[in-house]
């Protein structure tokens, strides 16, 4: 895995990892026009976490679920299924292979993400801010990565509970607890 | 002789309909003119009969990746609106800076009508992190127009007619300076995809 990055102020995401399918390094890029020194320490390590699992999934992908960390048979095989759903739809909508990938591998792994690594991911955060607050504190920042939209319409959320959840994230944000790079 | 004069005429004026320029035409510029200085700037025809907003949001993320810039020019009221629609292809912004809005809707929150767009585009750009469902900063704060995928050029102009001119009643009172971003998506008409198996839910991911 390699870390680096590039500025793109037409491009408002903060980092992207592209599928990689030809050689063993996968690349997560960030975007200095939108992750720049006023993002939040906690945003910040948000992405770095959702990043890194991208990387992890498509190595998963291209190597057929191996280890170290293999995904339990029963998940992998759906991260699977939904792979050839949205590789039909993608064929349709984009002309370019590399295209297609990329966003096969987003909206595969995204469901997956919001539907089984928003705990994990918070967990890691509340880790990073030293366990200053209960889980529920942290999952604002992983569900605002882009897996919001997911897990509304898969119905693992709703917009009630993500204000909630809004709500209880403002206190990591604005406490005078200082994390690295704040 | 005349009569062939005023067909050539008749078809200049045709052609010209929605493209005309003159030099005294006010021009806008989406989010600002400095994203139109690079040398690989395209239009996008929202005229061309045979586009529709799925094949427009496809070359809007070709171009960009092939380190173009896309960019939509309307006229209306004299003033000419270029405007530069950001990538929205698979990778993804951070939600809370992104106002979503389709023909009648916007969403954010539980949702309002479009009618309260300009509460809404006000309440995003000036939050300043305030509110952590809307925008970090005004700089980093975009507008995600979403319309059917078989809706027309024309269907769009319309949208962003309409976007446009809120905003730009905003940014009056802000002395010109906020930018508007705006990207393009057709996510919500996406099927879903599969269900998780049913024993997932309890499966320990081991991290
Ligand atoms: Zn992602």
């Amino acid at each position: 895995m390699k870390f680096t990055a590039k500025t793109d102020g037409s491009d408002p995401a903060p980092a992207r990892t592209p599928f990689n399918s030809s050689g063993n390094i996968i690349t997560i890029r960030f975007n200095l026009a939108v992750a720049t020194d006023a993002t939040l320490a906690i945003d910040l390590a948000g992405t770095i976490l959702h990043e890194s699992i991208h990387a992890e999934l498509h190595r998963l992908k291209l190597t057929n679920n191996s280890g170290p960390n293999p995904l339990p048979a029963s998940l992998f095989n759906w991260y699977m299924q939904m792979w050839s759903f949205y590789e039909a739809i993608n064929n349709e909508d984009f002309d370019d292979p590399l295209d297609v990938l990329n966003q096969t591998a987003a909206d595969s792994q995204h469901n997956l993400m919001a539907f089984r690594f928003i705990d994990p991911i918070a967990s890691g955060l509340r880790e990073f801010d030293e366990n200053s607050y209960p889980l529920d504190n942290y999952k604002h920042y992983v569900w605002s990565d882009g897996l919001d939209e997911y897990g509304l319409d898969a119905g693992y959320i709703t917009d009630n509970e993500l204000t909630r959840l809004s709500i209880l994230s403002k206190i990591v944000r604005d406490d005078n607890h200082k994390n690295t790079c704040d | 002789m005349k009569k062939l004069l005023l067909i050539i005429i008749a078809i200049n004026l045709l052609y010209c309909k929605g493209k005309a320029f003159d030099e005294n035409q006010k021009v806008k510029y989406y989010p600002s003119e400095k994203y139109f200085e690079s040398n690989g700037v395209v239009e996008i025809d929202l005229y061309n009969p045979n586009i529709n907003f799925k094949k427009i949001y496809r070359r809007v993320n070709e171009l960009h990746v092939n380190d173009s810039t896309p960019y939509f020019e309307i006229t209306h009221d004299d003033t000419l609106r270029r405007i530069m629609p950001l990538r929205n292809d698979w990778g993804h912004g951070s939600s809370y800076n992104i106002l979503g809005i389709s023909k009648d809707s916007i969403w954010k929150e539980n949702g309002y009508p479009i009618t309260e767009l300009y509460k809404l585009l006000k309440k995003h750009y000036e939050n300043c992190g305030k509110n952590p469902q809307y925008s970090i900063s005004a700089e980093k704060a975009w507008v995600e127009v979403e319309l059917d995928t078989n809706a027309t050029g024309s269907d769009l102009e319309k949208a962003l007619l309409n976007l446009t001119n809120i905003f730009d009643k905003l940014n009056r009172t802000h002395a010109d300076t906020l930018e508007l971003k705006v990207g393009l998506s057709y996510f919500s008409q996406i099927p879903p995809p599969p269900p998780p198996p049913k024993d997932a839910e309890n499966i320990n991911i081991g991290i």
